[in-house]
């Protein structure tokens, strides 16, 4: 197809080879899907649990413990989304810009879908702390993230489809207003995020139980109730991480176990999907230390389960602009290696001072609180 | 018009990016701040055994983290969504530019917030000292955010001979340092952190305003004053650092404000000496009202009093973050890229070859949609909706048909002479132009020009006015 479709591409190289921009990506935006994982699926749990719980129950426990842990996620939910927005402006920014001005209304609607659902955080938490309930603003919040959810699996669909973008500019008259019609791929990858998001919600109960200090009964609770709903959603996810590869068309599919990344992200995540699965399933059903150790594998298989996705969604939207004549690889670049070697040591350094801090302040809370006994 | 134009109706898509911006501004700048005043104050009341003060600190990180947390943190990543809606082409030459420098500031931003949650969910948890070294943590790495912001927004005034000299031969990489230690880079660091300074102390206000004065008088009266005494430096340095600054903005730039001032006695200030002269009244009167009712008179220094001077710092946030956009006119680049997306190195090609003949938005080659069958439309129609697409790309970055500086008015009671006049005026853009110093060059070839010039006709028309091209060929294709 002709090139037509696409705006020109910016003039000024790439600073930076794109395989770099492109491990950057992919590592960043795992880490952003994780947290956006762990923020729906931890916010759907605790809203339930705290609707259905009666006060002073091993559910209602269980719905105020981890409501008040979830500012803290959505604070990463934000901050690992911003390197992969940034990266992924250098590779598509001739694609993402053109879909997002297309949408333009609601893209922007996501802000503040953002900050109110995330300003109902802290208050649900906060009425938590207050022992009241609060069910009802963590119901609104889970509704404004979901949307959110929603308008980026459109975009992000839109942004293929250069074809779409025109007669949708002319109908919203500019503003982006409209949003376009049903793609046979927005519903199962919408899909494939929610419920892996549940999946995750139940591994993050189970682990919030093993490794946070709680009553017997809550502890027995979210390491019951979290495994036994994490198995059950991560099984209905590997449906729609099939049904996300069957409703791609035929172009995509053909292209997408020659492709070194789809093939290994799929092979990755399928791998690590079923040890999640396996794992949490276990550490359900069986007590004692061998249980921490269950739910700690799944945790860590479900980041690695989520890093072979990230992978194979690569490869499907690389292959994709491809069939429309946008080669991600074919740009031109002149590198300054001096900055990006700048960037790559503090961010390693930044890591490892995170990493003592953490270490740091949880040295000191036990000193403090033997102090205190 | 590489991109498609965002068409926000009655405030524009600049204003969208402008609120935002500015609402961006007032808190980002609190929490550099406000993240040096807490460690500060903490050190202060637990050298003095003020465990009065500590609670206040308490319910004042709290605020803090929510405020900059959510707000600011949201409303970063908003401008990054409104600035690739509002102008991608732009966006598009800084992201390629400042790919790393973003990334670096993001590593800051990653210990930042780390940094904020754990300042706050461990009082009294863990150690004073390692809480306040964690507090001495956030205010550098806060601080740090801005060093490196700094660099990239400065570069859009000022991108420097050095980077300007490169510009467009491919080897812009090469010059990364010296498009960041851009002319203004150093004058504006201090300016802004000067204002995240005094901002600390105006929120700072905003929570101590709420203790009560007559039981907790000495509690209140303490931390009003030392928190009024954040605003001294602003006050002292700020005239020195603005000086500095306006010295090194470009020629054209200052010209823009001295017309202003030169004219006050006319009564026509310029946009720019307008924005400034708010924001120097705004800043008086936050320093006679900080100094007269919160100084001198602490335990009766209510919420409203707070919230006025909150007010003010907004609209002094405002006014000068609208000069600055306003010293850059007609680039949104300085000497580089116009404020509509137009690059001054394409002025004369698109003069050449036509403007709407490089957008895929109007060429005879475009793909199934509406604006394809433009061909089949009657005459005026055709000149109608190119004329909407010229409009749209060269002047609706800055101009909308019926809201904020509309052209609907700005034409009013102009015939259609007089409006070629004009259009004309900005597309031959002779060097003795009165539009050079605000306006960029209107591009494109003698049929584009009058397309656009039988367009702004039907804005100034008397109503009813006529649809707009685009909704009626999109109604005839469906």
């Amino acid at each position: 197809m002709s090139l037509l479709y696409l705006p020109n591409v910016d003039p000024i190289p790439l600073p930076a080879p794109v395989w770099l921009f492109k491990v950057l990506h992919i590592a960043t935006l795992m880490l952003h899907f994780v947290a956006v994982q762990l923020i729906l699926g931890g916010l759907t749990l605790a809203t339930v649990w705290n609707l259905f719980g009666k006060s002073g129950s091993p559910m209602a426990g269980a719905s105020d413990s981890v409501v008040k842990k979830l500012p803290t996620v959505m604070t990463y939910v934000i901050n690992f989304g911003v390197p992969p927005l940034l990266f992924s402006q250098v590779l598509y920014g001739q694609t993402l810009y053109t879909s997002s001005v297309v949408i333009g209304f609601y893209w922007i609607l996501v802000i503040f879908l953002l900050i109110a659902g995330y300003y109902l955080l802290y208050r649900a938490g906060d009425r938590a702390d207050a022992g009241r309930s609060w069910w009802w603003m963590g119901l609104v919040s889970l509704v404004l993230l979901a949307y959110v959810a929603r308008i980026y699996a459109t975009n992000m669909t839109l942004m293929l489809h250069p074809e779409r973008w025109l007669a949708l500019y002319v109908e919203s008259g500019g503003f982006g207003g409209v949003m376009p019609k049903v793609d046979p791929t927005t519903l199962p990858r919408f899909l494939f995020m929610t419920v892996g998001a549940l999946g995750f919600g139940g591994i993050a109960a189970a682990l919030l139980g093993q490794y946070f200090t709680h009553t017997d009964d809550v502890k027995r609770f979210l390491t019951r109730t979290g495994s036994l709903l994490g198995a059950v959603f991560l099984a209905v996810q590997m449906l729609c991480g099939y049904w996300v590869y069957a409703a791609q068309p035929a172009v995509v599919k053909e292209g997408f176990w020659n492709s070194p990344i789809g093939y290994y992200g799929a092979i990755l995540w399928a791998v690590f999907s079923v040890a999640a699965l396996a794992s949490i399933a276990a550490g359900g059903l069986i007590k004692g230390s061998l249980s921490r150790l269950l739910v700690s594998v799944a945790g860590l298989a479900a980041v690695l389960m989520t890093a072979g996705a990230v992978l194979a969604r690569d490869a499907i939207r690389d292959l994709s602009l491809l069939a429309v004549g946008f080669d991600v690889w074919n740009r031109t670049v002149v590198a300054n290696w001096s900055v990006v070697g700048i960037f790559l040591v503090l961010f390693v350094a930044a890591l490892v001072l995170i990493a003592v801090l953490l270490v740091a302040v949880n040295r000191s809370m036990k000193e403090v609180k033997n102090q205190n006994a | 018009m590489n991109y498609p134009f965002w068409d926000v109706p009655i405030i524009g898509s600049g204003w969208v990016l402008g609120g935002i911006a500015i609402f961006h501004v007032m808190v980002s700048h609190f929490a550099v701040g406000g993240g040096l005043y807490l460690p500060l104050a903490e050190r202060k009341a637990r050298l003095e055994g003020r465990d009065d003060w500590l609670e206040v600190l308490k319910k004042h990180s709290k605020f803090f983290l929510v405020l900059t947390g959510v707000f600011g943190a949201v409303t970063g990543v908003a401008i990054w969504f409104s600035i690739g809606l509002a102008n991608p082409e732009a966006t598009s030459t800084l992201i390629h530019n400042f790919v790393f420098g973003w990334a670096i500031e993001y590593v800051f931003f990653l210990v930042e917030l780390t940094t904020a949650a754990i300042y706050y969910y461990t009082w009294d948890k863990i150690s004073p000292g390692l809480h306040l070294k964690i507090g001495y943590l956030y205010a550098a790495t806060s601080w740090l955010t801005l060093v490196i912001i700094n660099g990239i927004l400065t570069f859009m005034l000022t991108p420097g001979a050095t980077w300007l000299g490169v510009a467009g031969s491919g080897s812009e990489a090469s010059v990364f340092w010296y498009a960041f230690f851009n002319p203004t880079y150093f004058p504006s660091l201090i300016l802004r952190t000067l204002v995240a300074v005094s901002l600390a102390a105006v929120w700072a206000l905003v929570t101590t305003s709420r203790i009560d004065g007559f039981t907790q008088g000495k509690l209140k009266t303490s931390i009003v004053r030392w928190s009024v005494k954040w605003l001294i430096p602003s006050f002292l340095l700020m005239p020195v650092a603005f000086a500095w600054y306006l010295y090194m903005v470009p020629e054209s730039g200052r010209q823009l404000m001295n017309l202003g001032i030169s004219t006050i006695g006319a009564g026509t200030f310029t946009h720019v000496t307008r924005a400034i002269l708010v924001s120097v009244m705004a800043s008086a009167t936050i320093a006679a009202l900080a100094y007269f009712v919160a100084y001198r008179n602490p335990r009766t220094f209510k919420t409203g009093w707070a919230l006025s001077v909150l007010f003010l710092a907004f609209a002094a946030t405002a006014a000068t973050e609208q000069a600055r956009e306003m010293l850059r006119k007609p680039f949104v680049i300085g000497q580089f890229m116009y404020s509509n997306g137009i690059r001054k190195s394409e002025v004369e090609k698109f003069n050449r070859e036509g403007y709407l003949t490089h957008t895929m938005w109007l060429s005879p080659e475009t793909p199934d949609s509406p604006y394809r069958k433009v061909g089949g439309l009657p005459e005026a129609d055709r000149t109608l909706l190119k004329g909407e697409l010229m409009f749209r790309g060269q002047c609706a970055s800055c101009h909308t048909r019926d809201g904020y500086r509309a052209l609907g008015s700005l034409l009013r009671d102009r015939d259609e002479k007089s409006i070629r006049n004009i259009v004309q005026t900005l597309h031959e853009y002779k060097e003795d132009s009165p539009y050079r110093a605000f306006m960029p060059p209107l591009v494109g070839k003698e049929d584009e020009i009058e397309a656009l010039v039988q367009y702004l006709r039907t804005l100034n028309a008397a109503p009813p006015k006529p649809e707009a091209p685009a909704t009626q060929t999109a109604r005839v294709d469906r």
